[in-house]
């Protein structure tokens, strides 16, 4: 059946990269068709092929099964095996990240499973200040939470490897100690019904290497932040079920929020530096990806299961803080292709590599095209308006109605898929949780406006990161001194204003060289010119919004017990923090109203 | 839970919280092919050097 799944889908994509191609001809060569064409449609088909892809793992999730919604408890069953919960921690605010393990803890306890558990905090912090905070805080956490379960704290001298390094510390240093490992992140908070759930599916089955949760995101404060946070609790759990569906034994790992053996990790992936010097050799920086591809090469079965609720995580609130982390992740997937020709990996292995390495890629090829359309009208020439001496003049067609046509496609497989999550929300009862389907629908549309008007810019950063990348050089950023999030104008023009200069530039020539096409790219060149204005707009907060159902998303409804805890932990603290002299205690009654909900 | 800690008794031994030590094997896997080429070549300049 995945195999069915999986040459369906790629058919699919085949099939609209066809039509895109077939309408392009035609709309190109309405005034005789030459080289430059032909480049254009080569980029137009990969490019609309991409996208089909994605629109496909949305067709998969929405044709999965259950149709109707299921709001699962995970009952408790008894286990031998012990468990690692790690929490590597580079530089981060060390009061925020223990109040999430703080937080986990206390969800463990409520259960009567937190002495199945012991935490780790893995630290890599290199700044000396911080680092002197993380161990005053840690016996915080120690007094308040050490007597549920174990925790440890070490900080590495070196942190080699980076984060994968620090897990592989771990396991060379204590590993034989435990069945499983849950990988989390500074940011990351785990319900402990959902940890122990985890573990009886490992348990469950034992060729299970990797089992991965979809995080959704919390506490985002922007409108941008808000609008992604939307994204991954409405949209993602219908991607992820797509994904679910192709995976077969070949899941994904997304570097946390989820559950490995440590047996079968540690057998599978140590990673080697590459040969050759950055950024396509040196240590792997997306080994995430990698880690799950070499389980399976293993024999391991990595799977994300959608259906495992209660896993959290935090996002960038801005569009400045997720281009960085962008042009590290782009960094990284570009690395793959040195990874995707390693001996033995499952061919499916090996195409997710692929699509890493397109998820960045895309944005050049949609850039070439424009820049070949525009260049298009010059390269040809003037057209020959009287092909017959004597006969009158022919001019050349202008074919609007298949541009529209050929526009509409595109944006389709864009949208089209978020509509149709919207449908399937109104049958299977999800959209209740979301402020019914009226406000999902508003909110989809609201979204979409939003990703339309923002993903310009974000195809500029990426251009540039992928440049870099195949450059050799380091991203130049600039300083950024924010207050909650938020970007002011003059550090986003600063961050910016090289996207408003293209967009300028890009706009005139098209008017020049290209005037038939100036309406058409104002969709893309218009937020770019407009750039530094829309980074600091997205990035202001949106919680008066909020409170009136803007992006409402079904945790704003009804909080996660541990994210309640966490936020109720890391209050207290932050007032302890700032009235010091003396640490108190949090009182219980926050927590159990909490517990009480669920 | 009613502990208290007072801010200046900070400096407390953290060696009782180090990671307990149960070491477990974790071998470099192969990422990348050998490369044919310069062990060819290599090989045939050991073979046909001038001693």
């Amino acid at each position: 059946m995945v195999s069915v799944r999986r040459v369906l889908s790629i058919l699919f994509c085949l099939l609209m990269a066809g039509l895109v191609s077939s309408l392009a001809v035609g709309y190109f060569s309405a005034d005789g068709i030459q080289w430059i064409d032909a480049v254009r449609i080569v980029l137009l088909a990969a490019s609309t092929g991409w996208l089909a892809w994605g629109a496909a793992y949305a067709f998969n999730g929405l044709l999965s099964l259950p149709l109707k919604r299921e709001d699962k408890t995970f009952e408790l069953v008894p286990t031998s095996a012990r468990t690692a919960v790690l929490v590597p921690v580079y530089n981060e605010d060390p009061v925020k990240t223990f109040s999430h393990v703080a937080a986990m803890i206390g969800s463990l306890h409520a259960l009567g499973v937190a002495g199945r558990f012991d935490f780790a905090i893995l630290s890599d912090t290199r700044d000396p200040e911080v680092a002197e905070k993380e161990e005053r805080w840690f016996q915080r956490l120690q007094l308040e939470c050490g007597a549920h379960t174990d925790i440890f704290y070490r900080r590495r001298e070196q942190n080699t490897g980076k984060k994968a390094g620090n897990v592989a510390d771990f396991i060379r240093t204590s590993g034989a100690l435990y069945e499983y490992m849950i990988v989390l992140d500074a940011d990351s908070l785990m319900e402990g019904a959902t940890m122990a759930e985890m573990v009886r599916r490992m348990d469950d089955d034992p060729r299970l290497g990797l089992l991965q949760t979809l995080p959704k995101i919390v506490h985002a404060r922007s409108f941008f932040g808000r609008a992604m946070q939307f994204s991954t609790g409405y949209y993602s759990p219908i991607y992820t079920r797509g994904l679910a569906a192709l995976q077969g034994t070949a899941g994904p790992f997304w570097g946390h929020n989820a559950i490995v053996r440590t047996r079968a990790f540690a057998q599978s992936c140590g990673l080697p530096e590459l040969s050759g010097r950055p950024p396509f050799g040196g240590h792997i920086l997306s080994h995430d990806y990698v880690e799950a591809a070499l389980l399976t090469r293993n024999g391991w079965t990595v799977r994300v299961d959608p259906d495992l609720t209660g896993s959290y995580e935090e996002g960038p609130d801005n569009v400045v803080d997720f281009a960085k982390r962008d042009r590290r992740w782009c960094q990284g997937n570009l690395q793959h292709g040195r990874v995707m020709v390693a001996p033995g990996l499952k061919p499916w292995s090996r195409f997710v590599f692929v699509q890493n390495i397109m998820a960045y890629v895309a944005s050049p090829l949609w850039a070439l095209f424009i820049i070949a359309s525009i260049a298009a009208p010059t390269l040809k020439g003037v057209p020959d308006y009287f092909p017959e001496p004597g006969l009158s003049a022919v001019f050349p067609r202008v074919e609007q109605g298949l541009a529209l046509t050929l526009l509409v496609g595109v944006f389709g497989l864009l949208i089209g898929p978020k509509l149709l999550i919207v449908a399937r929300g109104a049958i299977s009862g999800v959209n209740e949780t979301f402020g019914g389907t009226g406000r999902a629908l508003l909110n989809t549309l609201t979204e979409i406006l939003s990703t339309s008007l923002l993903a310009p810019i974000m195809l500029m950063y990426q251009c540039r990161a992928v440049l870099e990348v195949f450059f050799g050089m380091d991203g130049g950023w600039p300083a950024t001194d924010r207050e909650a999030g938020s970007v002011s104008l003059s550090e986003a023009w600063s961050a910016s204003w090289w996207i408003s200069a293209t967009g300028l530039v890009t706009l005139g020539l098209a008017f020049q060289f290209a005037p038939e096409y100036v309406g058409w790219l104002l969709l893309v060149a218009g937020p770019q010119v407009f750039a530094p204005i829309l980074i600091h707009v997205s990035s202001r907060s949106a919680l008066g919004t909020a409170e009136a159902g803007l992006f409402e998303t079904a945790d704003d409804r009804n909080p996660s017990p541990v994210v309640l805890r966490q936020e109720a932990i890391l209050a207290h603290w932050r007032g302890a923090e700032a009235s010091a002299p003396a640490f108190r205690p949090v009182p219980e009654p926050a927590f159990e109203a909490a517990d009480a909900e669920r | 839970m009613t502990h208290v800690l007072e801010t200046d008794s900070r400096h407390v031994t953290l060696a009782r919280h180090a990671l307990p030590a149960a070491p477990m094997a974790m071998p470099d896997q192969v990422l990348e092919r050998r490369r044919a080429r310069p062990a060819l070549f290599s090989m045939l300049l050991k073979r046909f050097a001038w001693k």
